[in-house]
């Protein structure tokens, strides 16, 4: 993920205490940075609980949870995707690791 | 998820790398047995950034059954399903029209693994198939030096990439290796991260070569992919 954000121009990045990505768009925007949960093993709610608290009301970028499996049929991740749309946090495929890094470059997420 | 490589197959061609015998005990040095399971971490990920990237555009991968790719592979194409309109009453068994991954029989050596048959009961993988006439293109992962004359074969018209960084044959194979270059425009641009002060903690990206693979890959299919479609 930080690799990636490196090739889309995003230098200002780190990772956090708790584990989380932040990045800051090079275009600097009003509010938190961007902050990517990322898992090896597919999503549970343990994933989303930990970014909930760091969720800004006011701002309009939503934080990510990163999984393997997030295209997985089956009842288990319907739930998780369930989840990702009732806490507002985005939840994509580790398929997606460039896309994502490219709308962070433009001040999307 | 967007569907840029539909109808396009990507062959695999992976391998272990050459097994070299050690002679005696003393010979296993911490740093050798650090440098083999890199070498197998390399192509383990590789070949699981590969499966993602293409899979998850739609497209399909053909290799030849192989006990390292075969089960690895096989459970990836788990993951991307043909989408359905209803959740189906048995999750485990998705009906497919087409296999996303195609396994035919290895030209030479071992056969694969165990799982090739509930693999492919299920729909996962179709290892009916000869080793296709025709591939849109191939990426080299790992491998022996033994298996170079038949990699470098001239009949394989289709784009072929190497991913040079995995060793062995993949190292040499004739294609465009852009795993070497995005390495360097990865490393050079980490210099750019602004630090923290020297007081505290310097926080770095983790140096593992094989955390660039995603990009690689993903670049692969950007060059493959057909022009005018992008999602």
């Amino acid at each position: 993920m930080r690799n990636a954000l490196l090739v889309e121009g995003v230098y200002q990045q780190q990772m956090t205490v708790d584990g989380l990505v932040e990045a800051y768009p090079p275009t600097p925007l009003p509010g938190d940075p961007n902050r990517i949960w990322l898992t090896p093993r597919p999503a549970e709610l343990a994933d989303f609980q930990l970014l909930h608290a760091k969720i800004n009301p006011r701002q309009s970028r939503r934080p990510a949870v990163v999984a393997p499996g997030a295209q997985l049929p089956g009842l288990r991740q319907t739930a998780v995707r369930w989840l990702s749309s009732v806490s507002d946090i985005h939840f994509f495929d580790e398929s997606e690791i460039p896309q994502i890094a490219q709308k962070i470059a433009k001040g999307g997420l | 998820m967007s569907a840029r490589l539909r109808g396009m197959t990507i062959l695999l061609v992976a391998d272990f790398l050459e097994d070299v015998a050690v002679e005696g005990e003393e010979a296993w040095s911490e740093e050798l047995v650090r440098t083999r399971e890199e070498e197998m971490v390399r192509i383990d990920e590789a070949v699981v950034s590969l499966a993602r990237a293409v899979l998850s555009e739609g497209g399909r991968i053909a290799f030849a059954d192989h006990p390292l790719l075969t089960p690895l592979i096989g459970q990836i194409a788990a993951e991307y399903p043909e989408p359905v309109e209803l959740e189906r009453p048995r999750p485990e068994e998705p009906s497919r029209e087409v296999a996303l991954a195609l396994v035919f029989p290895p030209a030479i050596g071992r056969r694969g693994s165990v799982e090739l048959d509930w693999l492919s009961s299920i729909g996962l993988v179709d290892s009916n198939s000869k080793r296709p006439g025709t591939w849109d293109a191939a990426v080299f992962i790992g491998g022996q030096e033994a298996q170079l004359p038949d990699w470098n074969a001239s009949d394989w018209a289709a784009p072929r990439f190497s991913i040079s960084s995995t060793g062995g044959a993949a190292g040499l194979v004739n294609g465009d290796s852009i795993d070497e270059s995005l390495w360097q425009e990865v490393s050079s641009l980490r210099s750019d991260i602004p630090r923290q002060d020297s007081s505290e903690i310097e926080e770095l990206v983790p140096e593992f070569r094989y955390a660039v693979y995603p990009l690689v890959m993903a670049r692969i299919v950007d060059k493959i992919a057909p022009k005018g479609d992008l999602k």
